[in-house]
């Protein structure tokens, strides 16, 4: 009963995969149950939402039905064909994962044993506040999803990190989502027929919710006074014609895309830069349009190193945001003008 | 086809005498690398290049006579496949670049041209000490793998190429960069204290240990850069100055003093002080050569077109001593008249040269190779 408990708040753990093997079901056998709870972590997954709930003196059997449907969504990904849907499953499970570790009971011991589980090398530390060290090239083994797992603002010395027992919950959550991520997608050829349907009906779901996100893109006139410091620096540079290198292009181009400037409007702005050749810019701006390339987040652009010195007063997290939120307040401005 | 200038052709024969003396063996894994190289005034005019033996690569040098050649810090299955998706990535060093016109104050620009000084350049030199005492004291990455050499310009490259590295992530080798630049640093998280109670952090770990030193180091600067830095008043400022032992004991007992009664002018003077200690004991690397695992940089020991410089291979005892405008120059003595439009005074191989205005001079070709990469044209 242990391991159910243990492998239904860590489905990605080795004890849930063992545990999964001693229910002896055939994958084609799991029933209507399972798919639906599989389908509603993906749903919760596409809504950025938590999935896991703590159980009431949960009976075996709903362990069992909450191991395997982990197991199914992870099938269910492999096939659906919505983009991202793969980075944010990995995310709810990471997010999860962090508020159980931060939440249970014998918190350290639940730590190590996770740790043990996923492999992880960690040496206790006798101090007040740091409770593991572990080796930087093993703290590196990380996606880095977390803003707070940062290294620049974690003890380092001599090759070790050392991490509070609150850093090394976040640890663990980076490498659950390591895992399954690394994990995804499951080989096609293993995958029973049946899912395909299952696969299909989720999708269509995930791609009415983003049907709606798309008819949100802004069309009509693009207000260069709404752009964020970041994308109005890049903008005055590349009107001014000065030369912005191949990410700083494509961060201002898919940027302007996505608040709904014009082909014709962005090869004017860009035939101003100095290295200039139509071909080769009509050609990018298509293979934006084509891609429907969103603008990269904050911590992108800050990681282009194109953050400028204003971002640190800014509180959106993706340009975006910052001038859908202008506009509104523009237009609100400009109605009760009306008004 | 654009017609090859006089000055291209004479910097392409010298350097082609110079690859037919010399062979180039300054990486590994030479068949698992992309190539580039660069002609006259533009450094890559083609990439996507594969050569599978040094031999092969040098009879490249030898007869194409590239005059800037580059390589890929990555290796691939297929290095001249293209686009990048199609090389077939296999692992990539971790190369830091860091040039000098990046953290040069005084740097010398004339129409357009930029002279670096043995001191702008030192600048660098000084950057490459920093990065190894990161990699050192808080990476602890073995040196075995470890290459340094100059970029043939202004600037130096080091090349980390041990195994345990070679197969980081790309947000791996953006951490890195974040730590040894300070990007995103939140003193908070660290353990400081500069909203409320103004602590001090007394935690393990060498940032922390570096800030703790630099605030000490910040005090000793003169009171008017202190002033402007933290926006305090002279004033205050002496005062603080006249009690540093008994502040610095206060340091060392975990606790931040306070200049005001006003907490959010603490706050800020201590956001000052920290931000200044952090920059100056931050690395000044290259960020996009860094993170960029599908960028080409300059292959060791081949020549820069402008300069003529060879981009040199150097140990850390050498680097010491090093010095580009004497140990990087290649070529001989012979006499060699160009035109030049102006050049400031520089010294190359022991000799002083300039300054020049409008003028047709006789100098030795290697400072003649010099003065056509800055744009002198040949009489």
């Amino acid at each position: 009963m242990e391991n159910l408990l243990f492998g239904q708040k860590f489905p990605f753990s080795n004890i849930a995969k063992e545990k999964l093997k001693t229910f002896n079901i055939m994958i084609d056998d799991v029933d209507e149950q399972v798919i639906k709870k599989a389908a509603l972590m993906i749903l919760k997954a596409n809504s950025n939402q938590k999935y896991f709930f703590e159980m009431v003196n949960p009976s075996e059997e709903l362990l069992k039905v909450e191991i395997m449907s982990f197991t199914v969504a992870k099938i269910l990904i492999s096939l659906i064909k919505t983009p991202n849907i793969k980075e944010k499953f990995c995310d709810m499970v990471r997010k999860d994962t962090f508020e159980i570790l931060e939440n249970t009971e014998h918190r350290k011991d639940v730590c190590i044993n996770l740790s043990n589980d996923l492999g992880i090398k960690f040496e206790l530390v006798d101090d007040n506040y740091f409770f593991v060290k572990i080796k930087i090239l093993d703290f590196l083994d990380i996606y880095f999803k977390d803003e707070e797992s940062k290294l620049i603002n974690k003890s380092t010395e001599e090759g070790f990190v050392y991490l509070s027992i609150n850093d090394f919950a976040r640890f663990l959550s980076e490498k659950a989502y390591k895992k399954v991520f690394d994990s995804l997608p499951l080989p096609k050829e293993t995958i029973p027929k049946k899912f395909l349907q299952y696969a299909k009906s989720i999708d269509d779901q995930l791609g009415v919710i983003q049907q709606k996100r798309f008819d949100e893109r802004l069309v009509g006139k693009v207000y260069s006074d709404l752009f964020p410091p970041c994308i109005n620096d890049l903008y005055t540079q590349q009107a001014q014609g000065k030369k912005l290198s191949h990410v700083a292009r494509l961060t201002l181009a898919s940027f302007l895309y996505q608040i709904g400037m014009n082909k014709t409007e962005m090869l004017v702005l860009f035939s101003k830069s100095p290295d200039y050749d139509e071909k080769i810019a009509k050609y990018q701006i298509d293979k934006v349009f084509e891609k429907e390339l969103s603008a990269p987040g904050c911590r992108k652009i800050a990681d282009y190193g194109l953050k400028v010195k204003e971002c640190d007063k800014c509180k959106y997290k993706h340009p975006v945001q910052w001038y859908i939120s202008n506009l509104r307040i523009k237009n609100r401005i400009k109605n009760n003008n009306v008004e | 086809m654009n017609e090859i200038t006089n000055e291209e052709k004479f910097l392409k024969e010298n350097f082609k005498d110079y690859y037919s003396k010399n062979f180039v063996d300054s990486i590994n894994d030479i068949n698992k690398r992309e190539f580039g190289y660069g002609v006259f005034k533009r450094k890559i005019a083609n990439r996507n290049m594969y050569f599978e033996s040094a031999t092969k690569m040098n009879s490249f040098l030898r007869d194409f006579v590239p005059l800037f050649f580059s390589y890929s810090n990555s290796y691939y299955s297929f290095p001249d496949k293209t686009p990048m998706i199609n090389k077939g990535w296999l692992k990539s060093d971790l190369i830091y670049e860091f040039d000098a016109d990046d953290f040069s104050e005084d740097l010398i620009v004339i129409n357009d041209i930029q002279w670096f000084s043995k001191v702008d350049i030192d600048l660098a030199k000084k950057q490459v000490f920093n990065l190894l005492n990161f990699i050192e004291n808080d990476f602890n990455f073995s040196l075995d793998g470890l290459k340094i050499n100059f970029s043939g310009k202004a600037g130096y490259h080091v090349h980390l190429r041990n195994n345990e590295i070679q197969n980081l992530s790309k947000p791996a080798r953006i951490e890195l960069v974040d730590y040894l630049t300070g990007n995103g640093i939140s003193y908070n998280s660290l353990g400081y204290d500069i909203d409320d109670n103004f602590f001090c952090s007394t935690r393990k770990g060498n940032w922390i240990k570096r800030i703790n030193l630099g605030i000490k180091e910040f005090f000793k600067k003169d009171i008017k850069e202190i002033s402007k830095i933290t926006t305090l008043s002279k004033p205050k400022i002496k005062l603080i100055l006249e009690s540093k032992e008994k502040y610095y004991s206060n340091l060392d007992k975990g606790l931040l003093f306070k200049v005001d009664d006003n907490k959010s002018k603490n706050k800020i003077f201590w956001k000052n002080v920290l931000d200044k200690v952090v920059n100056e004991n931050s690395s000044k690397i290259d960020r996009q050569t860094s993170i960029d695992i599908n960028k080409i940089i300059r292959l060791p020991s081949t020549l820069h077109g402008d300069t003529g410089f060879i981009a040199k291979e150097l140990t850390i005892d050498s680097l010491k001593d090093f010095n580009p405008y004497i140990d990087a120059v290649v070529f001989d003595k012979t006499n060699v008249k160009v035109f030049v439009q102006k050049a400031p005074k520089f010294s190359l191989n022991h000799l002083e040269f300039g300054p020049y205005e409008n003028e047709t001079v006789v100098v030795p070709k290697f400072a003649a190779i010099f003065l056509i990469g800055k744009g002198a044209k040949l009489v």
